[in-house]
């Protein structure tokens, strides 16, 4: 279970990557990804690598999506696996966030 | 972090304590001045023995740090008193350096065998013997450290398990007083762990009726089962005063949204089931579906997804009014459950899922739904410690479950005399007057509610009179302002045009009224409230309904027939858009 991310060179758009499973352990190095960048328009969580994701994963992308919000900008869940996306849909997260 | 003065004395760092003490142990005069000398000057404190029995006793009565042992030695040798010294010491890390003319190999791994830590050949070699003291002091250190560091571990747990044994008796106290066992409703509660973070709430309305929630928290542990208290009393004490499930909602929203960090939420299931067993209302944001089992064949008739977010997301619930309105039979029972129940594994790894899930509600007869479930999960999940909270409940609709709630009675409040300056027969009064947008949006009947609760004397009557301000309430918004017709709910495509007609309508409202009047006209212990609602419709021809006792059974007409029943008497005046109910009590 990691996290990794890239910034784009024009600092608009950040990268991250989840692989394994999105769990509460993930909390800290999640949050480093996008701390730092403020007033970045557009952050782009790759699930497709996630092969699990429980609860505390839902409550750190609705952090992600505050820090974004509060910089004008937007979250995006790029390619989650089937089993991933059920439980986006669950939580009707699909009404907080672009799912692609 | 916050120790108390005992437990940082314990856990305090040690200044090395200077200057060291080393005990030196030999037979040999001379070895023994050649070393004390050597070692005053390197600065230790010097103590001696001459031989394995005094050794033991000299290092009771100093406590040295360190410890240079000779072998042979009369009445008891060095390997025999390193041991009685090493268990003396116990976990107080004293290092022990042998003094050995001997060199064979067997000789040498004696020394450590009996628990010493290093050896030094003579003739000794000045530097050797510095070299050796100063890997000794590095060994000596690190074990201070890690000794003081598991004196602070077990402190703080310690801590740690005294605190959680203080919040669960809170917890279990807090909540066991706001909830019953409730006939006719099964549940399998399974923590992972102490404290559950998943939240099953079961309360009777007033006038009957049910409502029950089942939540779960994100995470698990303390973290997340602390929300339950605050979420658990806006439920009851909202079910209490007559509050509908679309109020609970938007509150227990409101106060999760205020109260918790952006990253915790509830997932929950709500349900109301009416007092005529007809029909539940069901609202589900972030829950598994909701099975509604037909009492008859035991098969799953209808499944309510999640069509809302979870609580304490979003600052307002959008969508309120969007509760789903399911029919139902007598005998018909609802399944709810979380998402540790579907995503509880075996040994293997596999998830126990819907298709398990389902197969063992289907399996059999709908009143043995519920065993068959655990039953199935137990087997299925063996010896496997849980991963998440597991949650199950099972409702049988049946008339115990929706039997009116028992009203607190108020012991506490002082008996009060109502006296008026009004004429006669007017010694309190309250109204309230709601207009469109405001009318639909707002019930007026938990309000005045609030307000009889002030009566003295009517403690045990809340029932009754929930009751008949519901119905006349109900019947003045929805048959008088909005003129809809009950008898739709009578089939099954009628039961959801009704309520799609009432929703649109209430929706469309933009003009129209509907006034409440409360009149005390004798106070206890012979009390008498006047009851009187007037609407802005065209008013309607109570007679069918009033002596309705049998017919077809229409909604509306039994609730007119209950109230004439709990009154002493129901006039509907003007052109039918005004009722007027006064209610008797006796103290």
């Amino acid at each position: 279970m990691t996290v990794t991310s890239t910034v784009s060179p024009d600092h608009k758009r950040v990268d991250i990557t989840i692989t394994g499973r999105f769990d509460f352990s993930l909390h800290k190095d999640f949050r480093e990804t996008y701390r730092h960048h403020p007033g970045v328009g557009e952050y782009r969580v790759n699930l497709g690598g996630a092969e699990y994701i429980d609860s505390s994963a839902l409550g750190m992308l609705l952090l992600l999506r505050d820090h974004a919000e509060s910089g004008h900008g937007h979250v995006v869940l790029a390619g989650p696996t089937p089993g991933v996306r059920k439980v986006l849909a669950i939580a009707n997260f699909d009404k907080l966030f672009r799912i692609e | 972090m916050d120790l108390s003065e005992s437990e940082r004395s314990r856990a305090r760092p040690e200044a090395p304590a200077l200057p060291v003490k080393v005990l030196v142990v030999d037979d040999d005069r001379v070895n023994l001045l050649f070393l004390r000398s050597l070692l005053g000057k390197m600065g230790y404190t010097v103590v001696e023995a001459r031989d394995g029995v005094e050794a033991v006793q000299v290092f009771g009565d100093e406590r040295p740090d360190i410890v240079f042992m000779d072998v042979m030695m009369p009445r008891m040798n060095g390997y025999e008193a390193t041991r009685r010294i090493k268990a003396l010491a116990g976990e107080r890390f004293v290092p022990v350096i042998f003094l050995t003319a001997l060199t064979d190999d067997a000789a040498l791994t004696e020394c450590i065998e009996v628990g010493g830590d290093d050896f030094l050949t003579k003739p000794f070699r000045q530097a050797i013997l510095k070299s050796k003291l100063v890997a000794s002091e590095r060994i000596r250190a690190l074990y201070g450290r890690v000794q003081r560091q598991n004196e602070e571990l077990r402190v703080l747990h310690a801590r740690r398990s005294r605190d959680d044994e203080i919040a669960q008796r809170v917890f279990a106290d807090a909540l066991a007083a706001n909830s019953g066992v409730l006939a006719g409703v099964n549940s399998l509660m399974q923590p992972a762990a102490a404290f559950n973070g998943d939240l099953l709430l079961a309360a009777n309305r007033p006038g009957g009726g049910l409502h029950l929630m089942l939540g779960d928290f994100t995470g698990h542990g303390l973290a997340a089962a602390i929300w339950a208290l605050p979420v658990s009393e806006v439920f009851h004490a909202m079910t209490a005063k007559g509050f509908g499930l679309n109020d609970i909602v938007v509150q227990i929203n409101r106060k999760l949204f205020g109260l918790s960090p952006k990253d915790i939420f509830l997932s929950a299931c709500l349900v109301a089931l009416d007092r005529s067993l007809r029909e539940a209302e069901i609202w589900n944001g972030g829950m598994p579906d909701v099975l509604i089992v037909d009492g008859a064949t035991g098969r799953i008739r209808t499944r309510l997804a999640s069509h809302h977010l979870p609580l304490g997301i979003a600052s307002e619930v959008p969508g309120a009014e969007c509760l789903e309105h399911i029919a139902l039979t007598r005998g018909d029972r609802l399944v709810m459950y979380s998402d540790g129940l579907i995503e509880a594994r075996n040994p293997e790894g596999e998830e126990f899922g819907d298709g398990r899930l389902c197969a063992a509600i289907e399996n059999g007869p709908a009143n043995d739904a519920f065993a068959r479930i655990r039953e199935a999960l137990e087997t299925f999940t063996g010896r496997r410690p849980q991963d998440d909270d597991v949650s199950l409940v099972d409702i049988l609709c049946e008339p115990a479950v929706v039997a009116a709630g028992e009203q607190p009675t108020d012991r506490t409040a002082p008996q009060q005399v109502v006296k008026g300056s009004a004429g006669a027969g007017q010694l309190w009064r309250w109204s309230l007057e709601l207009h469109a947008p405001a009318l639909g949006n707002v019930d007026p009947v938990p309000i005045a509610m609030h307000q009889l609760a002030e009566l003295p004397g009517l403690s045990g009557r809340q029932s009754e009179l929930y009751t008949v301000l519901a119905e006349l309430y109900s019947n003045a918004l929805y048959h008088g302002v909005l003129r809809l017709d009950s008898a739709l709910k009578n089939s099954a495509e009628g039961f959801d045009l009704y309520y799609r007609v009432r929703d649109e309508r209430l929706a469309a409202l933009s003009a129209g009224w509907v006034r409440l009047e409360l009149e005390l006209v004798e106070p206890a212990p012979r009390g008498r409230l006047r009851i009187r609602i007037v609407d802005s419709g065209e008013g309607f021809d109570p007679t069918p309904y009033i002596n309705a006792a049998h017919g077809p059974a229409v909604l509306a007409g039994r609730g007119i027939a209950l109230v004439r029943q709990l009154c002493e008497s129901l006039d509907y005046k003007a052109r039918g858009n005004a009722v007027e109910a006064v209610y008797v009590w006796s103290a």
